[in-house]
């Protein structure tokens, strides 16, 4: 059984989602990528990320993460290193174990190099 | 700089400009309202060169398979052909009623059959190229559309309503899109409404449909303006408030001469994030001005309430 279906399958990410994005918003270290953009938008591509690396039913592709990101200037390991921090902060909140945790920040490291363009 | 071929035509549209108003400048008629990727009534097709994500943004994935995408949207990145998307549906409607309701507002009340919710948006067609967008304030069961339309007279669309149009002739209206309308989950959860100038309109449908839906949590309905003479529908809003205890009204206007009761004075934003600091279980509706739309969904947000709640529709009134 995926975490995405034991957390309890799409609501479930929408719930996620949303801890996680005020994370983001608040983050002094990324919020000013997210400054200005369309909230909506960005809410749908962050529950497609989650349920990515969640490994719930999804249809990333690489080209997407690299090219929803190459537009932004200064972009580097710190910023990735920071969301993988709030992401893992997000399921902890949800009850999510250590190990399940360390499991979900492997995947969202695997698209490091797509979405620091590399 | 790209080069789009539409028909036997070839029009060069230039970095950082849209596709649209390239081809206006070309004298190519395309229908357009809205101009800024909500009305689709400038839909067409591609039939050569890829299509910039921006411009397909909105559609469905049916739309996208098809190549459909929105004139005034699309920035080329490289050589096109292209057409009309025509599938936009037109609708007939009677003008009914005209009235200002203010220096700055006309009421204006059509007959049609085409269906709708209170809250969404729709666009009124002098001719076949030219329209506007308008939100309507008014219930499918009240049998008329409504709409608030900020006075120009300069307007394409408002002066000719005000002033051409007369009751009994009829114009066409575009099919009613949006999201911005009510839906009845448990009619309990608290719903806190917020919109400048004419952004009334969405907010004045959404309103009265929740209490005719017979909702029972309360609906706080604020309507900003720049001064007090500015707002509109004060009277009826007041009355409706005394009819409906959960109903609350609260006029704001950025300036005022001098203090009166019941008016807030200041600045919308504030105001609302400051009077309702936690929006867990709420349903937030924001219409209006961009900047205004923009700041209180990120505070509402952040001040708890789920995103999927908050129902926004930001428009500048047109010229």
């Amino acid at each position: 059984m995926s975490l995405y279906e034991k957390l309890g399958g799409d609501a479930a990410v929408d719930a996620a989602v949303d801890i996680f994005y005020r994370k983001v918003l608040l983050d002094e270290r990324i919020c000013q990528y997210f400054d200005g953009v369309d909230m909506a938008g960005q809410s749908q591509k962050q529950k497609a990320f989650l349920t990515m690396v969640l490994g719930g039913p999804n249809s990333y592709t690489g080209k997407d993460m690299r090219e929803g990101h190459k537009h932004l200037t200064g972009l580097n390991d710190s910023h990735v290193d920071a969301v993988i921090e709030l992401l893992g902060e997000t399921l902890k909140e949800l009850g999510v174990g250590d190990e399940d945790i360390a499991e979900v920040a492997g995947l969202a490291n695997s698209v490091r190099d797509d979405v620091l363009n590399r | 700089m790209s080069v789009v071929c539409y028909s036997d035509t070839k029009v060069i549209v230039a970095e950082g400009d849209t596709l649209l108003s390239a081809l206006e400048r070309a004298d190519i008629a395309v229908p357009n309202s809205c101009r800024a990727g909500l009305c689709h009534s400038c839909l067409m097709v591609a039939h050569g060169g890829s299509v910039p994500a921006k411009a397909q943004q909105d559609l469905t994935p049916q739309q996208v398979a098809q190549n459909y995408f929105l004139a005034c949207q699309c920035y080329p990145n490289e050589d096109m052909e292209v057409s009309l998307g025509g599938s936009d549906r037109r609708y007939e409607a009677v003008l009914i009623h005209k009235q200002p309701l203010n220096e700055g507002v006309l009421r204006v009340r059509l007959k049609t059959d085409m269906p709708w919710f209170a809250g969404q948006y729709t666009s009124v067609w002098k001719n076949a190229v030219d329209g506007r967008s308008f939100s309507i304030a008014s219930l499918p069961e009240e049998g008329q559309i409504e709409f608030h339309i900020r006075r120009r007279p300069d307007g394409v669309i408002s002066s000719w309503l005000e002033h051409e149009l007369q009751e009994g002739d009829s114009c066409q209206l575009s099919e009613a899109r949006g999201h911005c309308f009510y839906t009845r989950s448990s009619g309990d959860e608290t719903m806190l409404l917020a919109g400048t100038g004419t952004g009334l309109a969405p907010l004045y449908g959404v309103a009265r449909q929740a209490l005719a839906s017979d909702h029972h949590g309360d609906i706080h309905l604020y309507a900003a303006s720049g001064s007090p003479d500015q707002l509109y529908l004060v009277d009826e809003l007041a009355e409706l408030a005394e009819r409906y205890k959960n109903f609350h009204y609260h006029p704001v206007a950025k300036r005022a001469a001098e203090p009166h009761p019941r008016l807030h004075q200041g600045d919308l934003v504030e105001i609302v994030s400051r009077r309702h600091s936690n929006l867990k279980q709420h349903r937030v509706y924001l219409c209006g001005a961009p900047s205004m739309v923009k700041k209180l969904q990120k505070l509402s947000f952040l001040q708890g309430a789920a995103m999927t709640d908050i129902l926004v529709d930001a428009f500048e009134a047109p010229a």
